[in-house]
């Protein structure tokens, strides 16, 4: 566990969306490297983490994967607030997830940080036949709304890296334009004991991976 | 003044006539509703709240959704939202003294929450900083989580910030607040997995720590103690925020909780206080153990991962220190011994650490004598004991010779082995020493060798009493061993019986971690069959010490010793013959033993119940494997006396009866004795150990039914001597949750190996960078090499150039001065 001190910064993301759209298991992709065809209805929130390197930094990331569901709405929207990114996930084979979107956005700015990155994600573009959005579409809409957007598949792990990541990189970016207060971690951002000069490392973090090995 | 008097008037009536409460009351919610000035608002909220003591039926009835609206309507109002919120407390909270108030208070509260978005309201009015705002705010939730927890929790998470703005209380600079908030966090998070997710999110176990720390961590006030409630109400139950809370690197944290070198008011440290334990001190400490065990739950995803990361961060060493060479109290202690036992269950290099520790023993703890602080001793034990058998009468000496064993309790005592002081704690070396802390000793022996058939085996070894010429021999303590302390607890209330200590528990607990090392371990059992007793040089026959703990069973049954003594020997007996044909032939070979056992089954008996059928499970036991060739007695010779003696029914239902016994049914998976059941001198309710509760619910059937085969079957033919379903099964699932622990450790390590990859990966592309950074270089300083001889060569080509016009020059001179002409 020597990786849990080692990090410049932590982030946090939310992944929202529709019911089965796949936000479960795009976390299970990142976080885990599997896919899980029948995965269970999430409960309100549900905690997955996982390091990426941004310009030669270790940020670690939480994400929170929320229910899609309507009755988790108000429980979700506590968690938009206190989120850098958040992951705005549809179906491309189910036309209405894509126009839930809007809905979706509207939460989103009204309950979110104004600076939070929020990327728009077209997911199961494995499932190419049964397509029901188009990328332009996707595109389209994106940029109309000023979101970041990418196809990505859950199941083959087409993209999903790079969802999390460009978002990180985004969102360090504006963490190096001093557009986020990383003094406040009500926005979603802590700077890590890599930052402060490593002093506080707590013991047994000297032990390095191996010790996890044993 | 003037205001104050109209307001007055207008209360008393035109023409003052003398009005109700209830008028007035009605009047004062009008005004409210319908005063257009802010002024008049005011005197009438204040007016309300004045008279909502006295009647809090009235001003309820007609005013609650007033006060409500009121709250909207006014909310800038410092002085109005001050009242309105005390005057709705008043109404949420039931008089003790008067009846039927609780149900007002709950239907009070519930006309508050009807409307969410006054829940929401409330908790808008936490953005203001003045003290009393917030602190009325902060009481109207407690007391409205107090009527209703569930809809308050509906109500909070309906917005979408409220959470965040409860959570913002603990970093108010004011205690008050900051504490009643605490408060009010732990009553909405204990059952509701929701909010205990958003509170985590919040940071809130980031600022908990912070507070702990700076409140002096174990050491610091009922502060701590409530931050570490909160903390477990997070955690509890909640695989989000375990993960969570690892992952944010928050168990590396613990141990500093353990630290407790706090400031006094001069600014010094109190370090002489460091081994005083004050009961806040006892009751943090053990909040903080408990957080250790929630996170290493049994059988959970998550434990192996944690039990790995307390180790490495030294909290197995300060559990280990904390049980065993502290001088906390024993509540604690206890408390400890549990900990460490999860900490280090189906975990084999946590074991390994323990099994290596070492460590100076703690004073044990004196006899107890009306000792406040412990209250968990029983201090008139004795004088009840007395009466009961002769069996247990001598405990009164010695607690008689308490001054003594305090004076021997100062001496330094000498390092030990860590679980050789758990093993004298348990069998009962130190007549201090609590049940509680006993059972818990015992459990975490348990796990010490819970699948850990190399530590049973070690153990098994240290039977052989150590070497008398050993370099410790000038220690006032004889060497010991874990399996020498056992040897003499089990045999030790024989000798002492007629004198001095005679708690039945002393051999029954004995009992307990001796069948915990020979459990499903043939070599185990193999060493201990060959320990005998008895110096043939002297003369005297030896007695072999399977023989001798049936000896001290015919003892404790034949002197009407309390039934757990006899119980833990049966029970240890059947565990050792268990699967074991040789233990069998050695433990029948003394045909009074046999004899005996027949004799306590017979239907003419008039033994305990369970003691019955604990024999007559043994008995089973000894027929169902007597497979040994040269065995003295046969099953042959035994299917006969059994059949004809006792019967196949009596058999059967003497075993059955133990089986829906109470005590027998009311085993706790975690051997445990409340302070309460060893109060006032009693004996706890403990007669036996939960491993072989479940060994026996697993065998009986088959044990009750082997009676009736045939004496000639072999083991192959009826396939007694395969291992039974229940066993195969029992150790599949066991396998099954190695195999998923492995799984996890893998899909971690693999993780890792990812994220490693990922790095050389990026350091590979890094590199490819630089070379071609290199590469172009190089290439730069080819062109430039290049650049650098065309110039030479030009450089050469240009002197040459000079050379000829010299030559030219010079030639033209001399032509010149052929010509007569003066050349320069």
């Amino acid at each position: 566990m020597s990786s849990s001190f080692n990090y410049d910064y932590i982030i946090k993301y939310i992944i929202i969306g529709d019911t089965g759209v796949g936000k479960s298991c795009l976390l299970l992709q990142f976080t885990d490297k599997r896919f899980q065809p029948a995965h269970d209805l999430t409960i309100g929130v549900e905690f997955g983490a996982r390091f990426v390197s941004v310009a030669g930094k270790q940020i670690k990331l939480q994400i929170w994967d929320t229910a899609g569901q309507e009755s988790f709405r108000s429980i979700t929207r506590s968690y938009y607030r206190g989120a850098a990114g958040a992951l705005l996930v549809y179906d491309i084979t189910r036309r209405d997830t894509f126009k839930h979107l809007t809905t979706w956005l509207e939460d989103a700015r009204q309950h979110a940080n104004a600076n939070t990155t929020i990327m728009l994600i077209g997911n199961k573009s494995d499932l190419e036949s049964k397509r029901a959005v188009t990328y332009e579409e996707g595109e389209a809409f994106a940029k109309a709304n000023g979101l970041f957007f990418m196809e990505t598949s859950a199941k083959t792990s087409a993209n999903v890296e790079e969802a999390f990541v460009e978002t990180a990189t985004n969102i360090y970016e504006k963490i190096q334009s001093g557009i986020f207060d990383i003094h406040n971690e009500a926005h979603g951002i802590k700077i890590g004991p890599m930052h402060t000069g490593g002093s506080s490392l707590p013991i047994g973090a000297a032990n390095g991976g191996g010790a996890c090995c044993q | 003044m003037d205001f104050f008097a109209s307001g007055l008037n207008a209360l008393r009536g035109q023409k003052g006539q003398h009005q109700t409460g209830s008028e007035i009351i009605d009047r004062l919610c009008e005004r409210i509703e319908h005063a257009t000035l802010l002024e008049d608002r005011r005197a009438a909220v204040l007016a309300l709240k004045s008279c909502s003591r006295e009647h809090k039926r009235d001003v309820g009835t007609r005013g609650v959704l007033v006060l409500c609206n009121m709250l909207r309507r006014d909310s800038m109002d410092i002085d109005i939202c001050k009242a309105v919120l005390e005057t709705l407390t008043v109404l949420c909270q039931p008089d003790t003294d008067r009846e039927g108030t609780i149900e007002f208070a709950l239907e009070m509260s519930n006309a508050i929450m009807k409307d969410a978005s006054d829940v929401a309201i409330l908790l808008d009015m936490l953005e203001e900083n003045d003290f009393y705002i917030r602190f009325h705010v902060v009481s109207l939730l407690s007391t409205l989580v107090l009527n209703n927890a569930a809809r308050l929790q509906e109500c909070i998470l309906t917005s979408p910030i409220g959470m965040s703005r409860l959570i913002a209380l603990l970093d108010d600079r004011r205690e008050i607040i900051r504490n009643e908030g605490l408060l009010l966090l732990i009553s909405l998070t204990e059952s509701n997995a929701d909010l205990q997710k958003i509170v985590a999110f919040e940071n809130a176990f980031e600022r908990l720590l912070a507070i702990i720390d700076e409140e002096g961590a174990v050491s610091g006030g009922i502060i701590v103690q409530d931050c570490l409630q909160l903390v477990q109400n997070l955690l509890r139950y909640n695989v989000s925020n375990q993960n969570y809370f690892r992952e944010t690197s928050c168990i590396q944290r613990i141990p500093s909780l353990f630290e407790d070198d706090t400031l006094d008011s001069n600014g010094r440290h109190e370090l002489p206080l460091r081994d005083q334990w004050s009961d806040q001190k006892g009751n943090n400490m053990i909040m903080i153990l408990e957080l250790i065990r929630v996170l290493v739950v049994p059988d959970h995803s998550n434990t192996a991962p944690n039990q790995r990361s307390m180790s490495q961060c030294g909290i197995l060493q300060l559990l280990i220190d904390l049980s065993l060479a502290s001088n906390a109290p024993q509540r604690v202690k206890a408390s400890a011994f549990y900990a460490l036992a999860e900490l280090i269950r189906l975990n084999k290099v946590n074991q390994d650490a323990l099994s290596k520790a070492v460590i100076t023993p703690a004073h044990p703890p004196p006899v107890p004598i009306g000792d406040a602080s412990l209250s968990l001793a029983a201090p008139s034990r004795s004088s009840t004991q007395l009466s009961r058998s002769s069996f247990q009468s001598g405990r009164g000496s010695t607690v008689g010779d308490r001054g003594a064993q305090a004076h021997r309790h100062l001496e330094v005592r000498e390092r030990c082995p860590a679980i050789v002081e758990v093993v004298a704690i348990a069998v009962g070396r130190y007549p201090g020493c609590t049940y509680s802390v006993r059972a818990a000793a015992t459990c975490l022996f348990q796990s010490f060798v819970l699948e850990n058939p190399d530590t049973q085996l070690v153990l098994a070894t240290t039977l052989n009493a150590p070497p008398e010429d050993n370099p410790n021999i000038e220690s006032h303590e004889k060497p010991q061993s874990p399996g020498t302390l056992l040897l003499s607890a089990l045999q030790g209330w024989q000798d002492d019986a007629e004198t001095t200590v005679a708690d039945p528990y002393n051999s029954w607990f004995a009992s307990v971690l001796f069948s915990h090392i020979l459990q499903n371990n043939a070599r185990a059992k193999g060493i201990a069959l060959a320990i005998t007793f008895g110096d043939e040089e002297n003369g005297e026959d030896p007695v072999s010490l399977i023989h001798a703990i049936a000896a001290a069973l015919m003892v404790a049954v034949k002197g009407r010793a309390d039934v757990r003594v006899a119980l833990g020997y049966l029970a240890l007996l059947c565990i050792w013959c268990y699967d074991s044909p040789k233990s069998i032939k050695d433990f029948l070979s003394e045909g009074a033993h046999l004899q005996f056992l027949i004799e306590l089954i017979s239907p003419s008996s008039k033994e305990d119940p369970m003691v019955q059928g604990l024999a007559a499970f043994l008995l089973g036991i000894c027929y169902e494997f007597n497979w040994e060739k040269d065995a003295l007695i046969t099953r042959a010779t035994i299917q006969p006396i059994i059949l004809s003696r006792i019967g196949h029914d009596h058999f059967a239902a003497c075993i059955t009866r133990v089986r829906e016994s109470k005590p027998f049914n009311s085993v706790a998976p975690f051997m445990i004795v409340l302070p309460s059941e060893e109060s006032d001198g009693k004996l706890p309710n403990l007669y036996f150990d939960y491993s072989f509760v479940e060994f026996m619910k697993r065998t009986f059937e088959r044990t009750q039914k082997s009676i009736t085969l045939s004496p000639e079957n072999t083991p192959t033919q009826n396939g007694l001597a395969l291992p039974n379903n229940a066993e195969i099964e029992s150790k599949l699932t066991l396998l099954q949750t190695k195999l998923s622990t492995q799984d996890a450790e893998l899909e971690e390590l693999r993780s890792q190996l990812e994220e490693a990859k990922k790095l050389l990966a990026q350091k590979a592309h890094e590199q490819e960078q630089y070379e071609n950074t290199l590469a172009g270089l190089r290439e730069e300083m080819r062109s430039r090499q290049e650049q650098h001889k065309a110039l030479e060569r030009e450089h050469e080509d240009l002197l040459i150039c000079l050379a000829e016009q010299d030559q030219e020059l010079t030639g033209l001179k001399e032509q010149l001065r052929m010509l007569g002409v003066d050349a320069p």
